[in-house]
């Protein structure tokens, strides 16, 4: 119990930390809040111009797109405030820099994820919501305590998958030990398969992106469920909860597969 | 690439042809977007911001070349790098799977060339004088992205911009992004006839002729105030 309390308060001063040195910096928040708004909002405005003249895109109509790729934006942001750390793994392995959460009595992994709590994931937050508003109110969607719970679930678990695939490529590391960055090739993924329906990609790459890469599971499939639509297969249990099973189950994988990384790891060369 | 073969195949579905682009040409335009956009591998801005940053500004500007003639060649090289690297891979697989992108004519893909060459001109320049911010500023940070996606979504590399509203595809045409993307890639899908084509290429030449202008200017200008740093 104390040990919990201990890790709780040491915690809250990394966050208090990171939260200081990016107010440092007014001015780059303030970019970083332009760059997103704009990014998303004529990426969403794009989307609008092509319904306006094609109609629906394999069912999906204009208010349901902005749900689903709000969904997606929501659960971008809150994996950028979480895990920008593993980002630049790669780096910390191959300078040694893991050497000093070595050295302190405290989880690895705890320290590695708490290094850099970025604040700079609001600004993906707020366009996020807004287009999110309005897919809702188009839809004339309900909030009710359930909706809200299976939203809650939907955007965690989008986020666990999203932040548990970067920690599995910057685990790769340990055994590679090169900087690779992989961060643009997956952003561009995540994008790619989160922002509109999947059923747009051959079937075999459905199938790839929902049991092989759970891509599907960050926005589509919870949005599907929450807006019931039709699915390509049938699952029992309500699509945000699966959502969030495969979100912490792929995270917790990724923290095992650190762990298991962090025994290989031998410091800098030299 | 494929993404957004995907997309447009949705998104046409059974249609043949949309606000006068048949479904094939418009393949054919996402194909070669992807083209032209791994042929545009500046390294300009970031060379400028790199040895802003670590002072070797200051033997780039001693060497009995023009800074910018050196940062020029290097991209020049890049290019060719990637056209063999990239460009050309990306065409055979695009041949292989989904269809050859054939040009509208000869004297489309002739026209096309000249256009591409000012598109990349276009591009390098903004890309030049985004750079020499760093003079001034030594770090640019978000700006950057802010630049990146307006050349991205603006210059019609993801969606033409026949498909915006007209209110906005007329601010847009007045700015130079269409010029980098969208012009020659209707070109070679032989979107306009040869009026508008030749209109269309006259404003694209202006705009490098004042882009250039502007880039002397401010050359001139950010080279004199230029702050070495370390040592």
């Amino acid at each position: 119990m104390g040990r919990i309390r201990y890790y709780c308060s040491v915690g809250s001063l990394y966050i208090k930390q990171s939260l200081q040195s990016t107010l440092e910096y007014p001015a780059n928040l303030a970019g970083w809040f332009i760059s997103n708004l704009m990014q998303f909002g004529i990426g969403f405005a794009i989307i609008r111009f092509v319904i306006a003249e094609f109609g629906a895109l394999q069912g999906w109509g204009l208010a349901e797109l902005a749900f689903l790729y709000g969904l997606s934006v929501l659960s971008h942001g809150i994996s950028v405030i979480l895990f920008v750390p593993t980002w630049y793994m790669g780096n910390l392995i191959v300078d040694g820099e893991m050497d000093l959460f070595l050295l302190r009595p405290l989880n690895v992994l705890f320290q590695f994820l708490f290094l850099d709590f970025n604040l700079i994931g609001i600004t993906d937050l707020i366009p996020g919501a807004l287009i999110f508003a309005y897919g809702c109110i188009s839809l004339h969607f309900v909030l009710t305590w359930l909706n809200v719970l299976y939203i809650v679930l939907a955007v965690v678990g989008g986020a666990l998958i999203r932040g548990g695939i970067w920690l599995m490529l910057g685990s790769i590391s340990f055994w590679v030990k090169n900087r690779a960055s992989f961060i643009v090739l997956t952003m561009q993924l995540y994008d790619k398969t989160t922002m509109y329906p999947l059923s747009i990609y051959p079937r075999f790459l459905q199938i790839f992106f929902t049991v092989v890469i759970p891509l599907g599971w960050i926005a589509l499939y919870p949005a599907s469920g929450i807006l019931d639509k039709t699915l390509p297969f049938y699952i029992p249990v309500s699509m945000p909860v699966v959502s969030m099973a495969v979100g912490a189950l792929l995270f917790l994988i990724a923290c095992l597969m650190f762990m298991r990384g962090l025994k290989r790891y031998e410091s800098a060369g030299t | 690439m494929f993404a957004s073969i995907f997309f447009w195949m949705a998104v046409y579905g059974n249609r043949d042809s949309a606000m006068g682009v048949t479904r094939e040409s418009m393949l054919t335009y996402a194909i070669m977007s992807a083209f032209i956009g791994s042929l545009f591998t500046y390294d300009v801005e970031d060379r400028i911001i790199q040895s802003v940053r670590k002072g070797s500004i200051a033997l780039d500007m001693l060497k009995p070349v023009g800074l910018f003639g050196i940062f020029l060649a290097e991209d020049i090289g890049g290019m060719l790098v990637a056209l063999l690297q990239r460009g050309l891979p990306l065409l055979i697989l695009a041949g292989l799977f989904i269809q050859m992108p054939v040009p509208a004519s000869g004297l489309h893909l002739l026209l096309f060339i000249p256009c591409f060459v000012l598109s990349y001109a276009i591009n390098w320049l903004i890309a030049a004088m985004f750079g020499m911010w760093a003079f001034t500023a030594i770090s640019l940070g978000p700006m950057r992205s802010v630049k990146a996606h307006l050349v991205t979504m603006l210059s019609g590399s993801l969606v033409p911009l026949w498909f915006f509203p007209g209110w906005l595809r007329g601010v847009l045409e007045v700015l130079p992004f269409p010029y980098i993307y969208q012009l020659p890639l209707s070109v070679y899908i032989g979107r306009y006839d040869w009026n508008t084509l030749i209109n269309q290429m006259g404003i694209q030449l202006a705009w490098t002729g004042c882009l250039y202008g502007l880039f002397m200017w401010l050359k001139k200008r950010a080279v004199s105030r230029v702050m070495v740093q370390g040592g």
